[in-house]
C-alpha cells in the first residue's frame, strides 16, 4: 500500500503550524525557513542602518514559538508572524529613542471612504524603485503600510492585521505614503 | 567562523529547551485574566458615571431644565467636571481595551468608542436610580472611610451660590417661605419674570429648587421648579413623612 505523505515544503503554513504543536519540532524549521528571508527583508526596511536585525528576526521566531497554541488555525499564518515581528521591531525604535513612536493616531478614530487597491502598480519597476529611494525619509506610519503592500504583496485586509488598523486606514495610509513619497522625490511622473 | 543559519540557532534553543511552547492553558488564563480586567474596569465605569449623576442631583443640577438659562448655568456650575474627564479618559481606555480583546479594531475606533460611551451612559443611569451612591455615602461617613467619606460629603454639603433647595412653605400669591435643607428660612419673591417648567404650581409642602440673588433673607428668584421626591428622601430625609401636596 502506497502511502503519500506530503513533504514538509508541500505542507501548508497553517498545516506546519499544526504539526509544530504535535510534537514535530522540525516542522518549526520549515516554517524559518520560508520566513527568514521576508523577515529580514522587513526588519532591514523597517529599521534601516541597524546591524542586529538578524538577532531580532532570531526572537521574533522564538516568541512566534512560544506562542504558537494561540495561534487560530482557521486564519492565516502570514499575518500573525508579521503582527510579532511588528511588535519586535516597535519596541526596537522605542528602545533606541532614534523614531518617537505615537501611541495614539487620529486617522485610526474616524471612517474613511474606502480606496481601492492599485493592483497594476505593485509590479510597476518605478515603484519599487520610487520605494527603495524614498522609503527611509517617509514617516514610520506610512513607510510600514508600503512595505508590506509594495515589498511584502501583502493584501489590504492581511496589513490591516499586522498593524491591527481598520482596513479603510490601511488604504488611506498607502495613499497619503505615495503621495509624500512622490514629493520627497519631487518626481511629478510618479504614478 | 560561519555564522550558524537563523534556523539552526532556533531549532537548537527548541532542542535543549531554553525556550518552550506556552500551554493552551496559559493562553486560556491569560484570556481569562483579561475579561475579568475588563469587567471590573466597565463596573468601575459604570459606578463613576452613576456617582457623576448622583453628585448633580444633590446639587440640584440634574433638575436645572426647563428653566431657561438661570438652569443651564445652574447645570454648567453643578457639574463635577473633574470627574467627569476621569469619566472620558476612562470609558476611551475601556473602549480600547474592548476593541483589542473584541478585535474591533478592525473597524475605525469611532465606533467601539461611541458604543461604549453609550453603554457606560446608560448603565450609569441604571446604578443611579438604584440607592447605591447614597448607601455608599452613609456607609463612608458612619465608619470614616479615608477618600471615600471626604469625596461624598463634598457633594453632600456643597452650596452652590445663588442656589437653595427645600420645602415650600406658606405660599402667597407673590412668593412663599423656603424651609431650606440645611435648616434656614427664606422669603422667596416671585415676579412675572421669574421662569417656571411648564403647569409648575406652588404649594404648601412641595420641595422645590430655587435661583435667585438673596439678600437679607429674601431671595428673588430667577427660576423655580420642582424636585422629585427621591430628593426629598436622600437629602432632606428629616422632612420625610410630611404629607406631600395633591399636584
Amino acid at each position: 500500500m502506497n502511502v503519500n505523505v506530503p513533504q514538509p515544503h508541500e505542507l501548508s503554513d497553517e498545516e506546519l503550524v499544526e504539526q509544530v504543536i504535535g510534537g514535530a519540532v522540525e516542522a518549526f524549521g520549515t516554517i524559518v525557513k520560508r520566513y527568514e528571508q521576508k523577515l529580514l527583508r522587513y526588519g532591514h526596511r523597517f529599521l534601516s542602518g541597524r546591524e542586529d536585525i538578524e538577532d531580532i528576526v532570531q526572537e521574533v521566531f522564538l516568541k512566534a514559538y512560544q506562542n504558537l497554541r494561540s495561534f487560530d488555525l482557521k486564519r492565516r499564518f502570514s499575518p500573525w508572524i508579521y503582527r510579532i515581528a511588528h511588535n519586535s521591531f516597535v519596541n526596537e525604535m522605542r528602545r533606541s529613542s532614534r523614531h518617537p513612536v505615537t501611541m495614539f493616531e487620529p486617522d485610526v478614530l474616524l471612517p474613511h471612504k474606502t480606496i481601492p487597491s492599485p493592483e497594476d502598480d505593485r509590479q510597476s519597476v518605478e515603484m519599487k524603485e520610487m520605494l527603495r529611494a524614498g522609503l527611509d525619509a517617509l514617516d514610520e506610519k506610512y513607510r510600514e503600510p508600503l512595505i508590506l503592500y509594495y515589498l511584502e504583496d501583502m493584501s489590504y485586509a492581511s496589513i490591516a492585521e499586522v498593524l491591527r488598523l481598520p482596513v479603510s486606514t490601511v488604504g488611506v495610509r498607502i495613499s497619503r505614503g505615495k503621495s509624500a513619497l512622490k514629493k520627497n522625490l519631487k518626481n511629478p511622473e510618479a504614478l | 567562523m560561519n555564522e550558524r543559519p537563523i534556523e539552526e540557532k532556533i531549532l537548537n534553543e527548541i532542542r535543549a529547551r531554553r525556550v518552550t511552547m506556552h500551554s493552551r492553558s496559559w493562553f486560556v488564563l491569560k484570556h481569562v485574566a483579561l475579561v475579568v480586567s475588563l469587567i471590573i474596569a466597565a463596573c468601575y465605569v459604570l459606578y463613576h458615571a452613576s456617582f457623576i449623576l448622583w453628585s448633580l442631583h444633590r446639587s440640584g443640577g440634574l433638575y436645572a431644565g426647563g428653566i431657561g438659562w438661570s438652569g443651564a448655568s445652574l447645570l454648567l456650575r453643578a457639574f463635577p467636571w473633574i470627574a467627569g474627564a476621569t469619566f472620558l479618559l476612562l470609558v476611551l481606555a475601556l473602549g480600547l481595551m474592548i476593541g483589542r480583546v473584541t478585535g474591533a479594531y478592525r473597524k475605525p475606533l469611532l465606533y467601539p468608542v461611541l458604543l461604549t460611551i453609550t453603554g457606560a451612559v446608560l448603565g450609569g443611569i441604571v446604578i443611579f436610580l438604584t440607592p447605591l451612591n447614597e448607601r455608599v455615602h452613609t456607609f463612608a461617613t458612619g465608619r470614616h472611610l479615608p477618600f471615600f467619606e471626604s469625596v461624598y460629603e463634598d457633594v453632600a454639603q456643597r452650596e452652590l451660590e445663588g442656589t437653595y433647595m427645600g420645602i415650600v412653605q406658606h405660599a402667597e400669591p407673590k412668593g412663599f417661605t423656603l424651609e431650606e435643607e440645611h435648616g434656614r428660612w427664606f422669603t422667596v419673591m416671585v415676579s412675572p419674570d421669574t421662569k417656571f417648567p411648564r403647569h409648575f404650581i406652588i404649594v404648601n409642602g412641595r420641595p422645590v429648587l430655587v435661583i435667585g440673588s438673596e439678600r437679607g433673607g429674601t431671595i428673588d428668584a430667577e427660576a423655580i421648579r420642582g424636585l422629585p421626591p427621591r430628593y426629598l428622601h436622600d437629602a432632606m430625609p428629616e422632612f420625610e413623612g410630611r404629607p406631600l401636596p395633591i399636584p
